[in-house]
This record gives structure tokens, C-alpha cells and sequence, in this order.
């Protein structure tokens, strides 16, 4: 029987915690095996089914929608190199930067205490005059949590990128560099 | 040549009617009905002129397909022949057959004008009449014609403009105006030139322009920037043509429609350089020094010892204390008055108040000159021919030891600081300076409008805020805003403040506004408003949580005034820097948990920036916003529309309070 990685545990359960809808409970997740990821290539651009696009380092994996978010993610992914986790979310156009950082504060605020909330807003760099918040939260309930969120809203579609890292400068770096390359 | 203090280029399109075509329609008539004068003459009124008025037949298709597209009248037939007399006199006909597409154009361009300088120039009428839709001609009655000074309050001249009724009007009539004019140039202190143009806001069947000159008289320069005109040269003739003129586009902001109207120069004048030196001349003789300007000088710059301090003191002399009249009668029109008469009288037009402020430098040890300049014109390579007429107004500027750039100044502002007026940055100029001069365009600030907003921000615990809010304006843009807020009664800016915090910020309160500083042109002038909102934008989230949502009503209101809907012709943008210091003080019982977002947009078109300072008591927040001075094509203004969407709409402000 395949036993699941201590950061996928963790994270699924910070995940569940923080209002992103977990198909199942803590306990199934505790018990679930981590489905084997499909390596995606480093440094070419990744154009997702929803029409979004990243350009991701190596050592990205994608794993099935709902294994760590539930079924309304549109894609999700492993780090394998430091077990951090993002899963992406399409909204409409209509969706503003704002209405969808309150809610992702407030959905964070009911999982635990949000210890620290920092966002800034710039243009993406890979696309033109395309707004993109960065958010970084640090909550607590059982366990403590560092997230970063990048919302990029684009003329199409809003894209909220929910990445969940741990607590080391390379988990941080690496989740940057793939978040930032986020074109909506 | 007018060189009187042209209205804003928000009139250009009606100053390019007039000049356009020389012909004015006008709404209302003037009192006075045509009676003799030496300049004018109209019997008999039932003549042709040498150009034939026979009225042309509009072909009917198109001119359904005109009225259809929404014009109001097409001009059939309009044509200028030029003759350079022999006696060095300027003699021009002109015939103009305008048709009629609707009742609105009829009740809106029903009346022709044609505008003369009665110093220099005779018109003779030679043809007015109606042909009505059913062929019938119909003369203007002589008693008709209405003779009027062109309207200014603080301009007088020989400008006289004839006004001519068309009796019978009606969709499908023509009104046929045939016009001699003969220009004195032998007394006049310039060369002689013209700018004719071959579109107008209307559409033009045939235009022609045919310019002689008689044996013996130098053939004139002439050079057009419209590439759908043909030209044909004769021995002692050229003639040009355009045929099925589309009408000029007009549009949401350009700057000068003379930038973008194609022309037709003409001019006697040798070069540039020779132009310049002449009007230089005409300048410096009337710039000399006398002992009451040499006294003058020494009384206002007693004391100052720093040149730009003594030139401060000069100008701020000329500036304030003598006051705008324009009397251009004859010559007056283009060469200024001795600067001491200007002095001893206390008034005069930009050249005379120049003129005063190079004498009174002069006499103060300053190295100054002036400056041609127009209001109306940004495009240098417009600039055809050497001709005076492309300019409208005079500066002033100074070279200051010690400092690498010329100082400019416009004395013909009250008020105002050692700066030239946004609508001259940019701009084309002459300098009348010693060496070969060419024309150039003045420097380009990237700011028009320089704002700084300081608020302090009192919250209750109930969400209701007290506000205190002031607002320094700053740079060239700003300086029409001054003059007029000195010139209004205290009611009327109030109300002016009260209408403008109502269409920005809340139409539920009218705070009380102090202004600040507005009779020092050295520094920024202040606006001061205290409201108490008594229900704020705080909402509580959780149990001891509230949020503050807000906006910055000024940076949206600033920003989206940079915007424009120009389809077809180019924006100049005039540019903006904000910066606003918000400091939010929560009530005792409340603190800062979090901040908003730190904003970092930042393009080529722009930036918007801001941070939230929580080292201060409550939190200061500080926003820059920049957007530079540029000129954008159409295409160009939909991304600079988008930019001002984005950064405005991630602009708000938002605080979590426990």
C-alpha cells in the first residue's frame, strides 16, 4: 500500500481548510495515495485546456483536477522537487481582482486565523497592461500555512492561481517564478 | 496678422471655419446694416466678377448620398484667383456657390461672411443672389448686407467682417457669393503671403486656387502638403485643383485643426531667416531703452540680485500690472508700440507687453529676445513657406547666466510663474534672435497638470468619517484655471468647487472650500474642503473585524480626464503627475490589522503607485500616478484608454480594522 508524502497530506488538508471545497474528507485524503503526476516540460510555454498559459521550471507535474482542490479546478499541480501544490481556477471577465481576493481572504479567514495578509497588484510581465495580484497569506489553525495567490485578470478570463508552499526560501522562489508567468 | 491673445484651442474648430473658407455662416445678425465706407463697396450687386457666378447643377446622386451622410449643404463651386499686380498691389477674386442639403443647414449656414481688414484692404461684392430649387434667381437686397467689427472685448482693429443674408432659402437652393478684395501691400512692413486651404468641414465639389503675377513682378513661393492636389504651371500662372473634397473630420480633442487641414502656401518672403530679421527689427526698435525705462527697470530689480530674481521682478511687472488691450489698427497689427508708451499707457497686446519686458530686461543687464509663437499650430513640418501668418502670438525668452535653457516666458498671463501656458508647450515658434533663425517648436513639458492632494481622514467607531481634504494645482494646464478662479466672484468658484466635488465624490454632502495661494504665482494654488460623512464605507465582517472600502475620487476624476475619443486625428495628451497623502486615523477603540494592496503598475504610458505606511499613527497611504505628456493616434488612445481603466480600477483603497 503506497503511503502518501507528508506534503500532500499537508497540504490537501490546508487546502480543504481554506475554503477551496474538498471532495472528500481529511481522512480519505490522509489515507489517498498521491497519484503519480505528468511531468510538464520546463521552459516552454504550458497552454492549459482553459486557455491560460504558464511557463513553468522544472520539476512541475500535473496531477488530476480534484486530487488536491475539488472538481471545479481547472488544472492542478505538484512540485515535486519541494512538495508545494497550485491549483487553478477560471472565472469569467467579469470577475474584478477585487470581489475575488475578498473572497479568497474571507474563505481563508473561516479556515483558521489569517496572521498575515500582504497583496500587490503590478502588470504581468509577459503580457500587456494584463492587472495581477499577489497575495501572500500566513494562516493558523492546527498547523501553520503560507500561501501565495495570483489572480491575473485578462480580457477573457480571470485566472486565480492558489499555491500552497512550505516554509523554505526554495518552495517560495519556485512557486514565484511559476505564478508570475501566469497569462490569463 | 493677428497677434492678439487667441481664445483656447477648444475654438479651433470654429476659428478653422472662419479661416478655412473666409466665410462665417452665423446664427444671428449684426445691428448695423451696410452703409459707404471707403474699404467696402457693393453696387451694383447684380455683377459676375471674373470668375462667373453661373451656378453649377449638383449631380443628384451625390448629393443625396451627402445629405444622407448628414451635411447639412455642399460648397458646388469655390474659387480663389490671385493677381500680383505690377503695381505691387494684391488683388484676389473669389466666387463661392454653396447648395443647400437640409432645412438644418439653411438654418445654420444660410448667411456668408467674408472677413477684411479695412486698413489695408477693399472688398467689392461682385454677385450675391439666390438660386432657389426652382431655378429662380433672387438678389441679395444691397440694404441687407450688415457690416460688423470682428467681435473681441479686449481686441480692436480694422478687422471688419460683411455679413451677407440669403433671402429664399430652402433644401435644394444655392447661394452664390462673388467677391473681389485687393490688397494694399505697399505700406505694410511684411512680406506678403497667404495660406489657402482645399478642405473644410464641409464637403467641396470643385475647389481652385489660380495665382498670376503681371510681367515684370517676382513669381511668389508656393508649396502645398495635400497630395490630392494638382498643380499646373504656366509661364506667369499656377493653378490648382481639387475635386469631390470629402469633408474635414472633426473629432472629440484636437488641438489644431490646422495641423491637420491640408494648405496651400504662398509667399513673397525670401527665407526664414530674412522674415525673422525683419519682424526682429520691427521689435528691437521699439524695444530701445529710454531713461524712464532704464528708471523703471532699476526700481523693480533694486535689491535683487540673482538674474532669474530680477527677471521674476520684471516680469512679474509686465505680467500683473499692465493690463491685456489690443489696439491693432494698420501696422499696429503686427509691429509693437514703443515700449514706453506701453509703459506710460498701461495696456497692451502680447507684442507691445514683450516688447516692454525685453526693454525693461535690456535695461536690467538680461539677454532677452522674442519669440513668434502660435496657439494654434504644433506641427513643424505644417510650417510650408516663410509666412508671418502662421504664428498669432509673441513670448518672451531669457537667457540666464548660469542656466543651461532659455527661460520663456508668456507676459501676456496674469499670475502666472516663469513658465509658458500648456497650450504653447509644444508649439511652433520663430525666435527673433540674431543668426539665421528657423522656425522650431517650443520644449514640451510632461506635465500638464501637477496635483497634489493631502487628506487627513478622521473614522469613527460608528463608520462615520470626518474628511479634510486640500488639493494644490500645479503646472502650465493649471494656469487658465487661475486666471479664471482670480476673475470669478467668491459665490460662483464656490459653486464651481460644489459641482465639481458633486460629479466626483457624493452628491449627499457640499463641504465648505477654502482656497489658498491663489495671488502667488510661484506657488501652487490649494483647495481646502472639510465634510463629515455620517456613514462611511466601513462594514463589519466578523466578530471585532470591520473593513474600510474607499476610493480616490480626485486621482479617477484626474486621470479619466486625460481621456479622449478622438477617432480619426491625433490627442495631445497633456500629461499628469498626482500624488496623494491619505492618513487614516481609526477611532481610539479600533486599530490597523491589514492593508490593501501595494500597487506597482507600471508601462510606457504611465504608472500608478502606492504604499501603505503603518509606521505612522493609523495608516498614511501615499499614491503616485503619472501619465506624461504624448500625443497618441487613435489606435494608440484605445491602449492608453486601457491603461486608465486598469490602474484606476485596481485604485481602491481597503483597510481591515479590529
Amino acid at each position: 500500500m503506497p503511503t502518501p508524502r507528508a506534503a500532500f497530506a499537508l497540504a490537501m488538508l490546508a487546502l480543504c481548510l481554506s475554503g477551496l471545497g474538498c471532495a472528500t474528507s481529511d481522512a480519505a485524503h490522509r489515507t489517498r495515495a498521491l497519484p503519480q503526476g505528468e511531468p510538464i516540460a520546463a521552459g516552454v510555454p504550458y497552454e492549459s485546456d482553459a486557455g491560460f498559459s504558464l511557463l513553468p521550471g522544472s520539476g512541475w507535474a500535473r496531477v488530476p483536477s480534484g486530487t488536491v482542490g475539488d472538481t471545479s479546478s481547472t488544472l492542478e499541480l505538484h512540485d515535486e522537487m519541494t512538495g508545494s501544490f497550485v491549483i487553478f481556477y477560471v472565472h469569467g471577465s467579469a470577475a474584478t481582482l477585487d470581489a475575488l481576493v475578498a473572497n479568497r481572504r474571507a474563505a481563508l479567514a473561516q479556515s483558521g486565523d489569517v496572521k498575515e495578509f500582504q497583496e500587490e497588484r503590478h502588470f504581468s510581465s509577459r503580457a500587456a497592461l494584463v492587472p495581477v495580484s499577489t497575495a501572500h497569506y500566513r494562516v493558523r489553525s492546527d498547523v501553520e500555512r503560507r500561501l501565495m495567490v495570483v489572480t491575473a485578470h485578462g480580457s477573457e478570463r480571470t485566472v486565480e492561481a492558489v499555491g500552497l508552499m512550505q516554509r523554505n526560501v526554495a518552495s517560495e522562489l519556485r512557486m514565484k517564478a511559476l505564478l508570475e508567468s501566469l497569462v490569463p | 496678422v493677428r497677434r492678439g491673445r487667441r481664445a483656447a484651442p477648444a475654438a479651433g474648430r470654429q476659428a478653422l471655419a472662419a479661416t478655412v473658407a473666409g466665410l462665417l455662416a452665423l446664427a444671428a445678425l449684426p445691428a448695423a446694416a451696410a452703409a459707404p465706407q471707403a474699404w467696402f463697396h457693393a453696387e451694383p450687386l447684380r455683377g459676375a466678377g471674373p470668375l462667373g457666378v453661373e451656378p453649377a447643377q449638383p449631380d443628384a446622386a451625390r448629393r443625396e448620398r451627402l445629405r444622407e451622410a448628414g451635411h447639412g449643404y455642399v460648397d458646388l463651386v469655390w474659387n480663389t484667383r490671385i493677381r500680383l499686380r505690377a503695381d505691387g498691389d494684391v488683388e484676389s477674386h473669389t466666387v463661392l456657390q454653396r447648395h443647400f442639403l437640409s432645412e438644418s443647414g439653411v438654418a445654420s449656414n444660410g448667411n456668408l461672411e467674408v472677413l477684411v481688414d479695412a486698413a489695408r484692404e477693399k472688398l467689392h461684392l461682385d454677385a450675391a443672389f439666390t438660386q432657389t430649387r426652382d431655378g429662380e434667381r433672387v438678389e441679395v437686397p444691397h440694404g441687407t448686407l450688415q457690416i460688423g467689427d470682428a467681435p473681441h472685448p479686449f481686441v480692436f482693429s480694422d478687422l471688419k467682417r460683411v455679413v451677407v443674408p440669403y433671402p429664399g432659402l430652402s433644401p435644394g437652393a444655392t447661394a452664390v457669393l462673388a467677391f473681389t478684395r485687393v490688397h494694399h501691400t505697399r505700406a505694410w512692413p511684411l512680406p506678403w503671403g497667404e495660406i489657402l486651404f482645399f478642405q473644410s468641414l464641409a464637403p467641396i465639389e470643385a475647389r481652385e486656387v489660380h495665382v498670376e503675377w503681371d510681367e515684370g513682378v517676382a513669381a511668389p513661393r508656393w508649396l502645398d502638403d495635400d497630395p490630392a492636389l494638382t498643380c499646373e504651371r504656366g509661364e506667369r500662372h499656377v493653378t490648382c485643383r481639387r475635386s469631390a473634397v470629402e469633408a474635414l473630420p472633426t473629432d472629440g480633442a484636437v488641438a489644431s485643426y490646422f495641423d491637420v487641414v491640408p494648405h496651400l502656401a504662398l509667399s513673397t518672403a525670401t527665407d526664414w531667416p530674412v522674415l525673422a530679421r525683419r519682424i526682429q527689427e520691427l521689435v528691437e526698435e521699439r524695444a530701445r531703452v529710454t531713461p524712464t525705462l532704464q528708471a523703471r527697470a532699476d526700481r523693480l530689480t533694486a535689491g535683487a540680485l540673482a538674474p532669474r530674481d530680477r527677471l521674476e521682478r520684471l516680469y512679474r511687472f509686465v505680467s500683473d500690472e499692465i493690463r491685456y488691450v489690443a489696439m491693432e489698427h494698420g501696422a499696429s497689427a503686427v509691429i509693437p508700440r514703443p515700449a514706453e508708451q506701453t509703459l506710460a499707457q498701461r495696456y497692451g497686446d502680447c507684442k507691445d507687453k514683450v516688447t516692454l519686458l525685453l526693454a525693461l530686461s535690456s535695461a536690467a543687464g538680461l539677454e532677452a529676445h522674442a519669440v513668434l509663437a502660435s496657439f494654434q499650430r504644433y506641427e513643424l513640418d505644417r510650417l510650408l513657406l516663410p509666412e508671418s501668418a502662421y504664428f498669432d502670438h509673441m513670448i518672451a525668452c531669457v537667457a540666464l547666466p548660469d542656466e543651461p535653457e532659455l527661460v520663456c516666458v508668456d507676459p501676456t498671463l496674469t499670475r502666472a510663474g516663469l513658465e509658458l501656458p500648456a497650450e504653447l508647450h509644444g508649439a511652433v515658434a520663430l525666435s527673433l534672435r540674431d543668426g539665421p533663425q528657423h522656425p522650431h517648436t517650443l520644449p514640451r513639458g510632461p506635465y500638464g497638470w501637477d496635483i497634489a492632494v493631502e487628506e487627513r481622514v478622521e473614522m469613527g467607531c460608528d463608520g462615520s468619517a470626518r474628511r479634510t481634504t486640500e488639493r494644490r494645482f500645479a503646472g502650465p494646464a493649471s494656469f487658465s484655471l487661475r486666471a479664471w478662479l482670480l476673475a470669478a466672484p467668491s459665490d460662483e468658484q464656490q459653486r464651481f468647487f460644489a459641482q465639481e466635488y458633486h460629479d466626483s465624490v457624493s452628491l449627499e454632502v457640499t463641504p465648505r472650500f477654502e482656497l489658498r495661494d491663489l495671488s502667488e504665482p510661484n506657488r501652487p494654488f490649494a483647495l481646502t474642503s472639510h465634510v463629515e460623512e455620517r456613514s462611511g464605507t466601513t462594514a463589519a465582517v466578523s466578530t471585532g473585524v470591520v473593513e474600510h472600502y474607499d476610493v480616490d475620487p480626485w486621482l479617477i476624476t484626474y486621470a479619466r480626464a486625460l481621456l479622449a475619443e478622438n477617432r480619426v486625428h491625433t490627442y495631445r495628451m497633456p500629461g499628469l503627475r498626482y500624488r496623494a497623502v491619505q492618513d487614516y486615523a481609526p477611532c481610539a477603540q479600533q486599530s490597523v490589522r491589514f492593508t490593501g494592496a501595494r500597487l506597482a503598475f507600471r508601462s510606457e504610458l504611465g504608472r500608478l503607485e502606492r504604499h501603505y505606511d503603518r509606521s505612522a499613527p493609523g495608516v498614511r497611504i501615499v499614491t503616485e500616478f503619472e501619465a506624461p505628456a504624448r500625443d497618441f493616434t487613435p489606435d494608440e488612445l484605445v491602449t492608453f484608454r486601457r491603461f486608465i481603466a486598469t490602474t484606476l480600477g485596481q485604485s481602491q483603497i481597503w483597510l481591515s480594522l479590529e
